[in-house]
């Protein structure tokens, strides 16, 4: 046996049943070891698309996603995202050849140092000098990568290491993980702030997903009664018909959620990391809350604000012991008052298409356990805001890293691993056309992905920014030579739906539902519709900027409507 | 700050990246390997930011045993 044939065995051993990859001179010994394995390789059109559809399976069973690239422009192309695992604590093992071990440093064809450039944004990594190493290598590979603070690792096996003979066999696997409760000394603490709070929020992020802690979560916040904000990854932590979820917090969140948050006296911050586009000016969020911060990973524990009660350890088990009644009633009726007064409006009275309610009226046509796979920009925004999660794990964006690209492919991965799962991707005309090969992949595998492409002709988000922050200097922004993407679909050999008018939309959502295979609907909506409301980068989150009336938002002056 | 962990070709370069990436100017740095593999590190840093909060980021690095800061060290480097 050689070492790419001992490679494959012990991934077999690691459980794995696919990988997405790409092949490629410095790894053809691994593509050769597949051919008979019970592995299944899913060939995507880029490397790219290769590390996110394995992170569609991660971020949907918490199981390391393997992916597969050559040396050199392969290893490059992997990079992004491997870094957006990183980011969003993703486990994935991702699998580079590489140049023979004698031509390492001579700038040899296709050599590229992917052990350095990925230093940053790995949890470990490894170039194997020998294929005896190869079993622990994996072993400890899948245990780091899935283990703790969950992220990506990489092995980079050059191409003599994969042909060389060995007598090595898969070793046993090891699942250690830490389970470890939080120290007493700081839960007594935590309940006493807690116990002492009249203006309680509970701020859970995806650690609370990463965790499988969403049944806890829900527990400790009906124990408790306090409201419950969610930021971009947590959201589905509890339902998003919750009668205790506010909504989103930070720059696109909701008002209501951000009032509270910035009236609380305690914050309980549940998995969650204080990133800047939660905090929103990082000294005047929620400037009179003392915070209980729980985390599996102790390094977040006061990166950017000191809680006054630090629960390191498994989320599971720091919920469980703080779940106790409190006595925010009293909060929790004004907290419910917002919620009210600044609930979402859907009743734009024009025939463009507007986002939020296409996007509330899929929801409330899918099932609901459909995963939904965003990419970035306005419509990931819009998702957020206006899809109800009934978990966490079903709605995967790159929320970090906030990679273009990711959603089509991710989509792939999150459809492969569930077959028989509603998978929804949901891009925009801008997202979709950075990982658009993938249209290919799913053609070839008959993936019944549904990809709804969201299209105001422009990079939106940064179109936004420079209406509101530039003085509408647009700069490189106009996208209105984009392609039609319904015939992009079908020259793929995808059904497609084309629509640009408010009326259309009910007939093609149940078009797009009921499609068997891979579908697109392409929607075109208005160039100037904006996400709202939103901080201004570097504000307060009490500084909330609200729409003006528009031809393309409802108008916030009038009475709310029944819609 | 004093560093001790298990030697291999990235170690080094893994615990110089950390403390760059998170704000870290390194003054000075020293290291060996003794005998059982063990690579001691001691480095020198200027930072107006925590330093603890590096000490908990050093400390998920594979292969990281010990982090502590000496006061030595710190009283004059490291805010």
């Amino acid at each position: 046996m050689n070492g790419a044939e001992l490679l494959i065995r012990c991934l077999e051993n690691e459980g794995v049943r696919h990988i997405w990859g790409y092949p490629g001179g410095a790894i053809m010994p691994v593509y050769d070891a597949l051919l008979g394995s019970s592995i299944r390789h899913y060939l995507t059109r880029h490397e790219q698309g290769a590390a996110f559809a394995a992170q569609g399976l991660a971020r949907t069973t918490g199981k390391p996603g393997v992916c597969m690239a050559t040396s050199g422009p392969g290893a490059t192309n992997l990079v992004t995202g491997i870094a957006d695992a990183m980011m969003d604590s993703v486990p994935m093992v991702a699998i580079t050849g590489q140049v023979p071990s004698a031509m390492l440093g001579t700038d040899a064809f296709q050599e590229a140092d992917v052990i350095g450039m990925t230093l940053p944004f790995v949890k470990h990594s490894w170039q194997l000098e020998s294929a005896d190493e190869i079993p622990e290598v994996v072993r400890d590979a899948f245990q780091i990568a899935g283990s703790g603070r969950p992220g990506p690792v990489l092995i980079d096996v050059p191409k003599d290491v994969q042909l060389a003979l060995t007598t090595g066999e898969p070793l046993a696997c090891d699942s250690r993980n830490d389970e470890s409760a939080p120290d007493a000394v700081e839960v007594a603490r935590a309940r006493d702030l807690l116990w002492h709070s009249e203006r309680p929020v509970i701020y859970a992020g995806g650690g609370v997903r990463i965790a499988g802690a969403w049944n806890e979560l829900r527990a400790f916040a009906e124990a408790t009664g306090a409201p419950v904000v969610h930021t971009l990854q947590g959201l589905g932590g509890v339902p998003g018909d919750h009668p205790q979820f506010v909504g989103m917090l930070g720059m696109h969140g909701s008002r209501a959620a951000n009032m509270a948050v910035q009236e609380s006296d305690l914050l309980i911050a549940v998995g969650a990391r204080f990133d800047d586009r939660v905090t929103g000016k990082l000294d005047t969020f929620a400037p009179g809350a003392s915070v209980i911060h729980m985390d599996v990973d102790a390094a977040e524990l006061g990166k950017l604000r000191r809680p006054h009660a630090s629960l390191k350890g498994c989320l599971r088990r720091s919920l469980a012991a703080l779940a106790e009644p409190t006595q925010c009633a009293p909060w929790r009726a004004r907290v419910d008052a917002w919620k009210t007064e600044h609930a979402s409006r859907y009743d734009a009275p024009f025939d463009s298409i507007y986002a939020p309610r296409l996007l509330r009226d899929l929801c409330e046509a899918a099932p609901r356990d459909a995963y939904v796979c965003c990419d970035v920009g306005q419509h990931q925004m819009w998702v957020a805001q206006h899809w109800k999660f009934a978990d966490p794990r079903r709605h995967l964006t790159s929320g970090g890293l906030g990679t273009m690209g990711f959603g089509l492919p991710a989509a792939i991965g999150v459809k492969t691993t569930h077959s028989d799962a509603t998978v929804i991707c949901v891009s925009g005309d801008g997202s979709i056309m950075m990982n658009i090969q993938e249209l290919a992949t799913l053609r070839r595998y008959g993936l019944g992905v549904k990809l709804l492409v969201i299209d105001n002709s422009a990079l939106g988000m940064v179109r936004q920014w420079q209406e509101l922050f530039f003085n509408g200097r647009e700069s490189e922004v106009d996208l209105s030579d984009n392609p039609d993407f319904a015939e992009v679909a079908r020259a793929f050999g995808i059904e497609a739906i084309g629509i640009d008018r408010a009326d259309q939309v009910p007939d093609a959502i149940e078009a797009f539902l009921a499609a068997e295979g891979p579908v697109m609907l392409h929607a075109r909506i208005d160039r100037a519709a904006n996400v709202w409301p939103l901080v201004p980068p570097g504000a307060s989150n009490s500084d909330m900027l609200e729409p003006t009336a528009t031809a393309t938002e409802p108008d916030e002056r009038l009475e709310p409507q029944s819609v | 700050m004093r560093v001790i962990a298990c030697f291999n070709d990235t170690a080094l370069l893994r615990l110089l990246g950390v403390v760059r990436r998170r704000g870290f100017c390194v003054r000075s740095v020293e290291a060996n390997v003794d005998g059982t593999g063990r690579m001691n590190v001691s480095l020198a840093l200027e930072s107006d930011r925590p330093v603890d909060v590096l000490i908990r980021q050093i400390g998920r690095l594979i292969g990281v045993e010990d982090v502590r800061v000496e006061p030595a060290v710190a009283s004059v480097a490291v805010a």
